[in-house]
């Protein structure tokens, strides 16, 4: 490969990612419903449970399987946290978890 | 057919993965033959591009990618699958390799390269480059989904993106286990 494709490789999809990141840096300092529906979709306790187990069972297999920290703990993380989110939102579309709507 | 020249030995049986064929000079065997460890049902077929395919479920399962040979001083040379068997009996992948001009010792990798088989799912140079623009791609525009999906896809999307294009950069290709991590690799599958 050229070296004109090796930076175009590079850029290219570095551009975009730092677009993404910057806009939603953006979005979430601007608008404060969009920190708080963050926050709202990680509030059941259960759904979070059931993220972290399966964040951590990837890790530990990606973690015996190579050995490298850094490329085990981001997909789990983020799978982890996906399905923490997903859960959230089917067990409370609206955003409360149980126990706050017990509170209330 | 197969043995016609003497079977060889291999460092290690595909199951699954990578397996190695180092052959050390003129008079080593040109045919190397490997019995496939497959699950019940499953059967195996020899694909016109040269390719092994593995069907199980009605379905391709995983493939042995077209075989690839190079010789000390880095040539490719001529080589090709043949396979044998049924699914009752079992099936035995042969791969020959014509050594003659060759510069020794000459390497070959018959190389299982997709499939929750073996967990892994490999991408080629091209398919690296197109992975690492398409998951930008997805970074950028998942920017703009509801919260708290915004954070997860640019941070995922955006982390394979990156990943992608270093490996590019690194002359070098992409892999991902199915537990998501990505790594890069080189050699076989990585053309």
């Amino acid at each position: 490969m050229s070296r004109s494709a090796h930076v175009v490789a590079l850029v290219v999809p570095g551009l975009l990612v730092a677009a993404g990141v910057i806009t939603v840096v953006i979005r979430y300092a601007r608008h404060p419903s969009h920190r708080r529906r963050f926050r709202d979709a990680f509030r059941d306790r259960r759904a979070v449970a059931i993220g972290a187990l399966v964040g951590v069972v990837l890790f530990a297999v990606a973690l015996a399987d190579r050995g490298d920290l850094m490329s085990a703990a981001v997909p789990a993380l983020a799978i982890g946290a996906t399905v923490a989110a997903v859960l959230g939102k089917v067990r409370r579309p609206d955003g409360h978890a149980p126990d706050v709507e017990r509170q209330l | 057919m197969i043995g016609a020249s003497g079977d060889g030995q291999a460092v290690r049986p595909p199951s699954g993965a990578s397996s190695v064929i180092r052959i050390d000079g003129p008079s080593s065997p040109t045919w190397y033959r490997f019995p496939l460890d497959l699950p019940v049902g499953a059967s195996a077929s020899l694909a016109a591009d040269g390719s092994v395919v593995i069907d199980e479920f009605g379905g391709p399962v995983g493939s042995f990618a077209p075989p690839w040979a190079k010789d000390a001083i880095g040539r490719s040379l001529p080589t090709h699958f043949s396979l044998s068997g049924s699914p009752a009996a079992g099936y035995v992948l042969s791969q020959e390799v014509q050594i003659s001009g060759a510069a020794f010792p000459v390497l070959a990798d018959p190389h299982y390269t997709w499939g929750w088989i073996s967990g892994t799912v490999y991408f080629n140079r091209a398919e690296t480059l197109k992975g690492a623009a398409s998951a930008a791609f997805i970074a950028a525009i998942g920017a703009f989904a509801p919260p708290p999906f915004d954070v997860l896809l640019v941070v995922s999307a955006g982390s394979y993106a990156m990943i992608a294009g270093w490996v590019v950069a690194d002359n070098r290709c992409l892999e991902i286990k199915s537990g998501g991590a990505a790594y890069e690799y080189s050699g076989g599958y990585c053309r």
